[in-house]
């Protein structure tokens, strides 16, 4: 028997795996950085299930914070690589 | 149904990563495989690996990769033909590490090694009574295992002196000693060492142009480093700790030079400051074993430190993990710091 959290963590990877095929195939690079920043929200979205699921849910929306804030650097340089592809200035 | 999901997404990570021809989209993938990689760990409990994994592995590797990709080639432009000797060595390592799985214990076992071994109930029973921390893995870290900690924070500056001495001296040319005998490279400017700015020179050229990247980055970073404070003093609570704390505190200052240029974060954090940095954690933290030595107690007995034992220990943890906390987010720095720059004789 699955709880409705397991449920919804299940759906939300689901919905991780299209996004996946649009991050694998393309076909600009702007479709691929749009999936890696949809990825950074749908981790929280389930770090925060799971830790709702283990009832201690302070702990984990420490973490939730770290990939709030760490995602979008990612993003960033993603940015400044296309944009100009050096990061010296 | 999870159990089987987020293991076969991890695998589908991994054979994209290797079939995708372009290798901006690998190191995309491969943040993605991160962020899953995470939540694994969180699934399995384990906290503190998990906000590791979250500093780390999505943050600091990807925009490092990139880093190293704008000084290269994205596109593979060789001959395609097979290395039969590295594939042959390449099928054998698989074959060994895929033996070896074998020998690892299942998910929720009870049996395991950690679960049984003599040391699990001591840390469990004690370290609230020895040492004030909440957090038994905190406990472990700084306490029990106070001089692993010590050295691994030494092997980690010791990386970034690496890092700096051969990325630097190697950019060393006749007449760049200043007369404190450091080389005054870090001192020039793009101009004066032949590289024109450009049309994508945004601090120079066109200042409205990057407005909502600029705006939002400003909003943001107070907040970045306010939480990479919080993790590493937070570290005897939560999860979290110098280590991790130090990789937050770090990125805030890798973003402020992917939105403002390298120019700019210089002028804020110099280069000198942050290679004194890196050496400052170490000798805070070995700073404080010696005061217990003076104190009368063993190297790193944190309970000699104030009168109240238990207090001791939690001022002593917090100041190892400060010191932690410097440490890493000076080496992150000069990670990012190092390899940017582009010198004359690049």
């Amino acid at each position: 028997m699955y709880n409705m959290f397991d449920l919804a963590i299940f759906t939300i990877i689901l919905s991780a795996v299209l996004i996946l095929y649009r991050l694998v195939v393309g076909p600009f690079v702007f479709n691929r950085i749009l999936a890696v920043n949809f990825f950074g929200t749908k981790t929280v979205v389930i770090l925060l299930l799971i830790g709702f699921m283990y009832g201690r849910p302070d702990v984990f929306i420490d973490i939730a914070f770290v990939y709030v804030l760490i995602n979008f650097t990612a993003v960033l340089a993603f940015l400044k690589y296309v944009e100009s592809g050096r990061f010296d200035h | 149904m999870t159990d089987l999901a987020i293991p076969l997404f991890l695998v589908v990570c991994g054979i994209a990563v290797l079939l995708v021809k372009d290798l901006m989209s690998s190191i995309m993938i491969f943040s993605v495989y991160s962020l899953m990689m995470a939540i694994e760990w969180c699934r399995l409990n384990a906290v503190d690996v998990a906000i590791t994994e979250a500093a780390v592995g999505a943050g600091i590797s990807t925009v490092l990769f990139l880093v190293i990709l704008g000084r290269t080639k994205s596109v593979d432009e060789g001959k395609k033909h097979i290395n039969l000797p590295a594939l042959l060595i390449t099928v054998a390592v698989a074959a060994v590490l895929l033996y070896g799985t074998i020998d690892l214990p299942h998910l929720r076992d009870a049996s395991i090694a950690p679960n049984t071994h003599v040391v699990t109930p001591y840390y469990l029973e004690n370290s609230y009574e020895q040492t004030g921390q909440i957090n038994v893995v905190a406990a472990i870290l700084a306490y029990f295992r106070g001089f692993d900690t010590l050295f691994e924070t030494t092997v980690v500056a010791t990386a970034g002196f690496s890092l700096i001495m051969l990325l630097r001296a190697g950019n060393k040319k006749p007449g760049a000693l200043d007369k404190t005998g450091v080389t005054a490279i870090y001192k020039k400017t793009p101009a004066s060492i032949g590289v024109k700015p450009t049309a994508t020179f945004p601090a120079v050229l066109d200042q409205d142009k990057d407005i909502v990247k600029r705006t939002v980055t400003k909003f943001l970073i107070p907040f970045i480093q306010l939480f990479g404070l919080y993790v590493i003093v937070h570290g005897e609570l939560g999860p979290g700790g110098g280590f991790q704390g130090g990789v937050v505190l770090g990125v805030s200052i890798i973003i402020y030079s992917l939105v403002f240029g390298f120019e700019e974060a210089k002028q804020r954090l110099s280069v000198r400051t942050k290679d004194l940095l890196v050496s400052t954690g170490v000798l805070v933290y070995g700073g404080i074993g010696v005061i217990a030595l003076f104190l009368g107690g063993n190297y790193l007995q944190y309970s000699v430190l104030l009168p109240d034992p238990q207090f001791a220990s939690i001022v002593g943890i917090m100041g190892v993990e400060i010191g932690v906390g410097i440490t890493v987010a000076a080496v992150m720095i000069t990670l990012f710091y190092e390899t940017v720059r582009i010198d004359a004789n690049d």
